[in-house]
């Protein structure tokens, strides 16, 4: 639309964003009836657990998730598509070659129909 | 003067969006609580949840960190943003070449931005919100890119004037091409976009990263107030922006040119028709499928992503490219 600086209107374009947004919340935060930061309904929702209670061999749950098993459900969904590919890792040479090999005859054969 | 109109513009739009948006979430509540012969709540409900949830209260909780409170304006902010390369029924305002990848880009930070939020809450029930955000993000996307860089390669061809971007939906569309094979391959991406388009505003099958029943909300459980308020205005556009897409891609025939239109009176009936479209596309996505289907596991959505959405991209994308090679005429 303005030429060859096209793509630097996307932070113009942002910034009215964030200015509209910070405008919005600085209205809302007149508008309400205050902000709660602290107290008994400043905890986390446990379903009706206390955040602050402590559980015999349990304390590393105490209301924080590590991100251990980020992927799990990534993982888990794709299983089958993982164990085709570790099938495939023989670690013998000629078959990575033949991997190759396939993957330049794909290629070429692309080159050569679309020239 | 330019820069100005076009910033004017971009406001009207953001306001008309907006608008449209919570709108069309009030249609499909009470279209849904039709189906299910309830009565639902008002047409309006959601505009007055919009004003409710901005009187009250925030509460944030003490274990979060700064992102928590920051998070819900820079969503609004990437929705705002995303307006301006949105086709709205004409070309993308700040369109410009390429401008699919930064369109792309912009749709996927809003739901990272969400991640962001989520994560710097502290609580537990939001991270594994967080933590299937993230998975059914990175899950699909794929086929959707797959899929539209395909189409807009293939209209390339046709001569538009600026190649891969969202204004050349306009100029040409995939199914002047019109041969059987490109047709199907079309039809085939129709059906993944549906399916992505379901999953990008999280209904049906892919409610599962809010899960209300299961997760209490997920990534918004700690969220309240004028927090919550801002993240779902978001949400709202982004799900009119999502659908604009589809429309944008696949039905792009505006009523101007019939009704012999010119200027802004053009404009103006053919973002009307727009909305229309984006609203039935929605009802079809949206409504019908959430009344009719319920959650999937993650790992079942997953490996819908990657074992038969995938597939289907990957076929249709085929179809047309194939179809270049003038096999079947």
């Amino acid at each position: 639309m303005f030429g060859y600086w096209d793509a630097l209107y996307f932070v113009y374009v942002f910034i009215i964003g964030l200015i509209i947004a910070y405008l919005l919340m600085k209205w809302a935060e007149r508008a309400s009836s205050g902000t709660r930061r602290e107290g008994e309904g400043a905890k986390i929702f446990l379903s009706g657990e206390d955040q602050d209670r402590v559980i015999p061999d349990f304390e590393h749950f105490r209301g924080y998730f590590t991100g251990r098993h980020v992927m799990w459900g990534l993982i888990r969904g794709i299983n089958r598509m993982f164990i085709a590919f570790r099938r495939e890792h023989t670690g013998l040479l000629g078959d990575y070659v033949s991997y190759l090999l396939i993957t330049i005859a794909l290629v070429l054969g692309a080159l050569i129909i679309w020239g | 003067m330019n820069l100005l109109y076009t910033t004017l513009g971009f406001i009207g739009i953001y306001l008309y969006v907006s608008f449209a948006s919570l709108l069309w979430e009030g249609i499909d509540r009470k279209l849904v609580a039709r189906m299910q012969r309830r009565m639902g709540p008002p047409l309006l409900q959601p505009f007055y949840d919009f004003l409710k949830m901005v009187s009250k209260e925030s509460i944030i909780p003490r274990d979060s960190n700064k992102l928590f409170e920051l998070a819900p304006v820079f969503a609004l902010a990437a929705a705002i943003a995303l307006l301006a390369y949105t086709p709205l029924g004409f070309g993308p305002l700040f369109g410009t070449r390429g401008d699919i990848i930064l369109f792309i880009y912009l749709l996927t930070l809003i739901g990272f931005i969400r991640v962001l939020g989520a994560a710097s809450s502290g609580s537990p029930y939001a991270q594994i919100g967080a933590q299937r955000e993230m998975i059914i993000l990175v899950s699909r996307e794929a086929p959707m890119m797959l899929g539209i860089f395909t189409i807009m390669w293939r209209i390339r061809d046709l001569g538009v004037s600026k190649p891969f971007s969202l204004r050349a939906l306009y100029e040409h569309n995939i199914w002047e091409i019109g041969t059987p094979m490109s047709i199907i391959g079309a039809l085939i991406l129709l059906f993944v976009f549906m399916a992505w388009l379901a999953s990008e505003i999280e209904v049906g099958f892919f409610d599962i990263p809010e899960a209300e029943t299961e997760l209490a909300e997920g990534t918004m459980a700690e969220y309240s107030g004028r927090h919550l308020a801002l993240f779902e205005l978001a949400n709202a556009i982004k799900a009119f922006v999502s659908a604009s897409l589809v429309v944008a891609v696949f039905f792009p025939w505006g009523v101007s040119g019939y009704l012999g239109l010119t200027g802004l009176p053009a404009v103006i009936a053919d973002l009307l028709f727009h909305t229309l479209k984006v609203f039935a596309v929605l009802f079809v996505s949206m409504s019908i499928f959430r009344a009719v289907s319920g959650r999937l596991r993650i790992t079942q959505a997953v490996n819908m992503f990657w074992t038969r959405l995938l597939p289907a991209s990957i076929v249709g994308a085929l179809l047309l490219v194939i179809d270049t090679l003038g096999v079947i005429a």
